[in-house]
């Protein structure tokens, strides 16, 4: 009897530590994963793909041959998608905008955050997210990282806004943020308390545009190809491999 | 505020009176001349849909957009196609292939299926086999926002003066020219 206690017990942490980690197991039929800046995103089902201002839905559960389901109107402009449970956060030139996926095939609007046109890519958790704003191309918004408290999904409320230059696409990994910045590099913050990110470590021997954080590996979108590093200390990057040009 | 009201009005105004314009019996003030010249003729060409894999690395020219599944890392090659790397050991990571996919900017991958745009269609390539990279469905139109659409080059007009400006299209080539009654601002002056 207390065997099969155990056994339960000893399953579920290892659901906790899964959580916990933030990263799912894949499955060879599962999906993979973007960095932040895509327009295409997979949700079990679903595939997911901003067009013009509008957020399709594909049913993929045969997936050879998606089938349209839907058509959302979200804003002009939208750019990004970034999933996260059973929510998609959306980067529009105008704000951010949370989804619900509690129906899959329909995704309904939770709540938004206005702000200056700029262009602008979302990561999140169950807590915080944050955006990143480039205002020179897109708009007149200043330049920098934007931290919200998205506790209440339906009002998210502008806690923090850290001045960088040309930010561009970021990944979280648990208490460490990285945040691409073009010709200014890449920027390591920790933001154990999400109000103060602390800016830990910045590489500028790049143009950094984007990043996947995929276990111990973070996978970077440079401007002339690819480069690789060990986060196995996730505060500092090691360079494993360039493949630049 | 009285910006903001004014604003709707105006644009009514404005469309209206286009609109106007465009169906009553004298024509808009200025018109495109009427001109004896060469018009474009198209024909179909669906050279974009064909889906090639390369094997070895290709040159990275605009990198792009980036996806990671198991152990291959993909990136766009904006516009062109999808590099393929193997990341089985980071440290010696490599690009072992390439995917050439025309106006190429998303990926999303399901099992052996990658999600691409195709400049505007989305489509399924089975990736089960590299090699044998192949598009197993295709929705026409499904993703607009894509660039690069219409690269196609074409041949001026056998000789000089006045021709009718080719629009692009991605499924549709100028296989030659004929001499027609045609609204022609494009002039060759080269010859």
């Amino acid at each position: 009897m207390k065997s099969k206690y155990f056994l339960v017990i000893l399953l579920w942490c290892t659901g906790l530590s899964c959580t916990k980690d933030g990263v799912q197991r894949e499955a060879s039929s599962g999906s993979g994963k973007g960095g932040s800046l895509a327009k295409f995103t997979i949700v079990g089902n679903y595939l997911y793909i901003l067009r013009g201002s509008e957020l399709d839905t594909y049913n993929i559960e045969n997936p050879e041959t998606p089938a349209f389901g839907s058509s959302v109107h979200i804003d002009w402009g939208v750019e990004t998608l970034f999933p996260y449970n059973d929510k998609l956060f959306i980067g529009s030139q105008n704000g951010m905008f949370i989804y619900s996926l509690n129906d899959p095939a329909t995704p309904a609007l939770l709540g938004q955050a206005q702000h200056l046109r700029s262009c602008d890519p979302v990561v999140a958790n169950d807590s915080v997210a944050f955006v990143t704003l480039r205002g020179n191309a897109c708009g007149p918004a200043t330049d920098g990282l934007y931290v919200y408290d998205v506790k209440d999904i339906t009002k998210p409320t502008l806690v923090k806004t850290v001045e960088i230059p040309t930010p561009s696409g970021l990944g979280l990994n648990d208490s460490i943020l990285y945040v691409c910045q073009q010709q200014h590099g890449l920027s390591v913050y920790n933001i154990e308390n999400p109000g103060s990110p602390l800016l830990r470590r910045e590489i500028t021997d790049a143009y950094f545009e984007d990043v996947i954080v995929y276990y111990n590996i973070l996978i970077c979108y440079v401007n002339n190809g690819l480069r690789l590093y060990d986060i196995s200390t996730p505060s500092n990057p090691v360079l494993l491999t360039s493949l630049e040009n | 505020m009285l910006n903001r009201r004014l604003l709707p009005i105006l644009l009514c105004t404005i469309s209206f009176s286009s609109c106007i314009d465009f169906f009553s019996k004298k024509p808009y003030a200025y018109q495109e001349p009427v001109r004896w010249a060469w018009k474009p003729v198209y024909s179909a060409d669906d050279s974009y849909t064909r889906v090639t894999y390369q094997n070895g690395a290709a040159p990275v020219k605009r990198a792009g957009k980036i996806y990671v599944k198991g152990n291959y890392i993909f990136q766009t090659e904006t516009g062109e196609g999808i590099h393929i790397i193997d990341n089985s050991n980071p440290a010696q990571s490599r690009r072992i292939g390439f995917l050439k996919v025309g106006g190429s900017e998303e990926i999303a991958i399901k099992g052996n299926y990658l999600y691409t745009n195709n400049y505007y269609d989305l489509v399924t390539i089975d990736i089960s086999q590299p090699g044998e990279a192949k598009v197993v469905s295709r929705s026409p139109n499904a993703f607009y926002a894509a660039s690069g659409a219409g690269n196609h080059t074409w041949e001026l007009p056998p000789d000089t003066g006045w021709y009718q400006c080719p629009t692009y299209y991605i499924d549709s080539v100028v296989s030659g020219w004929v001499k027609d009654s045609v609204y022609a601002y494009c002039l060759n002056a080269n010859q």
